[in-house]
C-alpha cells in the first residue's frame, strides 16, 4: 500500500488553520487504505522539506490542500519536496502529487450547499460571495475560485453570483459595490480557519473578528457569513478522489466512509 | 504493524531506549520522559519531564496520538503552540503506548522527524542546508531574507535558536565556511535548517515588527 501524504499551509498564529487537517487525516486513517497517513504544513512541523524521510512506504502520493493550482501547489510544494529536478530526493522512494482539492469539480458543490446553509429565506435575492485567495505571484490562483463561481452562477440557484479575492481584484472590500442584493452569503474559499477567514475577510466587510457562521447587518444589507470550506467532512472523499486519479486504489475504503462525508452522499 | 515494519531509525531510537533504561529510569527526548515496561500490558510510557515523580493518579491518561496531539497544541497557559520543539510541552498528563509502533507514532506526534533527522546525524548522514542556501531558494515573502546580514542573523539565533527558546540542536550555520557565533545548544535531535518559525522570525524583523534582540511571538 502507498503513504498518504496532506499538505497544508498551517499557521504560526492560528491553532485552528491546521484543524480540518488533522479532521481529514484522522477520517483517512480509519479507512485503512493506506499504510501511513501524515500531515505536513508550510508554516508548521513537520515541514514540507523533512516530511517524506518520516515515510517508511516506497510509494507516496502528496495531496494538496490548497484551494488552487497556484504559486504554493506549483511552486512552494514541488522545490521544498525536491521535486523539481534541481537536487536529489531525501529518500529512495516514488513520490507523486496529485492535483489540489481546491480544483476538484464536486468543490462547486460544497461552495453552493454552504452558502444554501448560511442562507434562511428564499435564495433569489441572495447574493453569493465567494471569497478566494488569489495573488499577483501567479496567473492561475484565481482560476479554482472563478470556475467555481461560473459553475454555481449557471445553476441559477442564487440571485447573482461573484468571485472576489483578498490579494487580487476584484478584492473582497468591493462586494457591497458589485453585488447589489439586500442578502448577501459570503463564502470563503479557504481549507482552513486560519488568519484569512477570521480576521481579514472579516475586517473587509465589516465584521468583527471570529468565524463562526453568522448573520449580521452591514451598511444596511443582511451579510451571512459561513467560515472556511475546508472543514467540510466530504472533502475527505475529494482527497481520496485525487489519490485515486494518482493511482491508489481506494473503492473499498470509500465505502466504510461515513455517509456525511461522501461525496454525492451527504 | 510489528517491530519487523520498523525503519532503520526507529529501530536505533528504541535500542537508545531499552539502553538508557539500563542506566537510569528513563529516556529524555526534549521534554518528554520515555520508560519501557518488561512484562504484560503498554509496554511503554510517555510524559513530561517534569512530571517524572508524579504518581498516574495526578495526572491525565491520554488515550492516543489525537488526544496527544490535541494536548500538546498548546502550552499549560491554553497558548498555541505553533513551534512544536520549543521548551513549553504541557505537562500534567501520561499516553502508555501499547507497543513500540504506537510509541514511534506519539513521538512523532510531539516532536515530528526528530527520530529520522537524529538516526541520520548518528549515521553521519545530516543533510544540513546552511541560511545562506536556505534562503536562497525561497520566494515570495521570504525571497529578500538573504539581505540580512551576519551579524542581525547572529542576534536573530541567538534569541530564538538556543535551549531557552527551542530544544533542537542547530547544525546549520551561516554557510559551509563561515559559523554563526552562538552557544548553549545542547538538544538531542539536531536542527538542519532554518525552520518555518524561524524564516517568520527573520522577516518579522525585517518588515520592523521586532528588534533583533527581540523574540518573535505570533499573535
Amino acid at each position: 500500500m502507498a503513504a498518504l501524504v496532506l499538505a497544508a499551509h498551517g499557521s504560526l498564529s492560528h491553532p485552528g488553520a491546521a484543524q480540518s487537517t488533522y479532521e481529514h487525516a484522522d477520517r483517512i486513517r480509519d479507512l485503512e487504505a493506506f499504510d501511513e497517513v501524515r500531515e505536513t504544513f508550510w508554516k508548521e512541523a513537520p515541514s514540507f522539506r523533512e516530511v517524506l524521510r518520516t515515510v517508511k512506504s516506497d510509494e507516496i502520493i502528496v495531496v494538496p490542500l490548497f484551494t488552487s493550482e497556484g504559486y504554493f501547489t506549483r511552486r512552494v510544494l514541488p522545490r521544498e519536496l525536491r521535486l523539481t529536478g534541481e537536487e536529489p530526493l531525501d529518500v529512495e522512494v516514488s513520490v507523486s502529487i496529485a492535483d489540489p482539492v481546491g480544483t476538484h469539480p464536486a468543490m462547486t458543490e460544497v461552495i453552493e450547499r454552504r452558502g444554501q446553509r448560511v442562507c434562511t429565506g428564499s435564495l433569489d435575492d441572495v447574493g453569493l460571495a465567494i471569497v478566494g485567495h488569489g495573488t499577483e505571484r501567479s496567473e492561475t490562483s484565481a482560476k479554482a475560485t472563478q470556475t467555481h463561481a461560473d459553475r454555481i452562477r449557471r445553476r441559477d440557484l442564487f440571485g447573482a453570483v461573484d468571485a472576489l479575492f483578498l490579494d487580487e481584484s476584484p478584492y473582497v472590500e468591493s462586494v457591497f459595490d458589485r453585488m447589489t442584493a439586500s442578502e448577501i452569503a459570503v463564502v470563503p474559499f479557504f481549507i482552513a480557519d486560519g488568519e484569512h477567514t477570521t480576521e481579514d475577510i472579516p475586517a473587509a466587510i465589516g465584521l468583527k473578528e471570529g468565524h463562526q457562521e453568522r448573520t449580521v447587518k452591514v451598511n444596511g444589507r443582511t451579510v451571512h457569513y459561513s467560515g472556511a470550506i475546508g472543514t467540510e467532512p466530504v472533502i475527505t472523499d475529494v482527497i481520496l478522489d485525487r489519490a485515486e486519479d494518482a493511482g491508489v486504489d481506494v473503492a473499498k475504503a470509500r465505502s466504510h466512509l461515513p455517509p456525511v462525508a461522501r461525496l454525492g452522499g451527504a | 504493524m510489528n517491530k519487523e515494519t520498523l525503519s532503520a531509525a526507529e529501530r536505533s531510537f528504541l535500542a537508545l531506549v531499552e539502553t538508557t533504561q539500563h542506566h537510569r529510569d528513563s529516556t529524555t527526548w526534549g521534554q518528554l520522559a520515555i520508560r519501557h515496561h518488561a512484562g504484560e500490558g503498554p509496554q511503554y510510557e510517555c510524559r513530561h519531564v517534569d512530571d517524572r515523580g508524579t504518581t498516574r493518579e495526578n495526572l491525565d491518561q491520554l488515550d492516543g496520538p489525537t488526544a496527544l496531539r490535541e494536548r500538546t497544541r498548546f502550552d499549560n497557559s491554553g497558548c498555541y503552540r505553533p513551534l512544536k520543539t520549543a521548551p513549553n510541552l504541557p505537562t500534567g498528563w501520561y499516553l502508555a503506548p501499547s507497543d513500540s509502533t504506537r510509541l514511534i507514532e506519539a513521538i512523532s506526534v510531539v516532536y515530528p522527524a526528530s527520530i529520522e533527522n537524529w538516526y541520520l546525524e548518528r549515521q553521519g548522514e545530516l543533510d544540513i542546508t546552511h541560511w545562506r542556501e536556505a534562503v536562497a531558494r525561497q520566494t515570495g515573502r521570504y525571497g529578500d531574507l538573504d539581505t540580512i546580514d551576519p551579524s542581525t542573523l547572529t542576534t536573530l539565533v541567538r534569541t530564538h535558536c538556543t535551549d531557552d527558546s527551542c530544544l533542537k540542536r542547530r547544525q546549520w550555520e551561516l554557510d559551509g565556511e563561515h559559523g554563526i557565533d552562538v552557544p548553549g545548544d545542547d538538544g538531542v535531535f539536531p536542527c538542519r535548517e532554518p525552520c518555518p518559525y524561524f524564516l517568520e522570525a527573520a522577516k518579522q524583523f525585517q518588515d520592523g515588527a521586532i528588534e533583533a534582540g527581540e523574540q518573535f511571538k505570533p499573535e
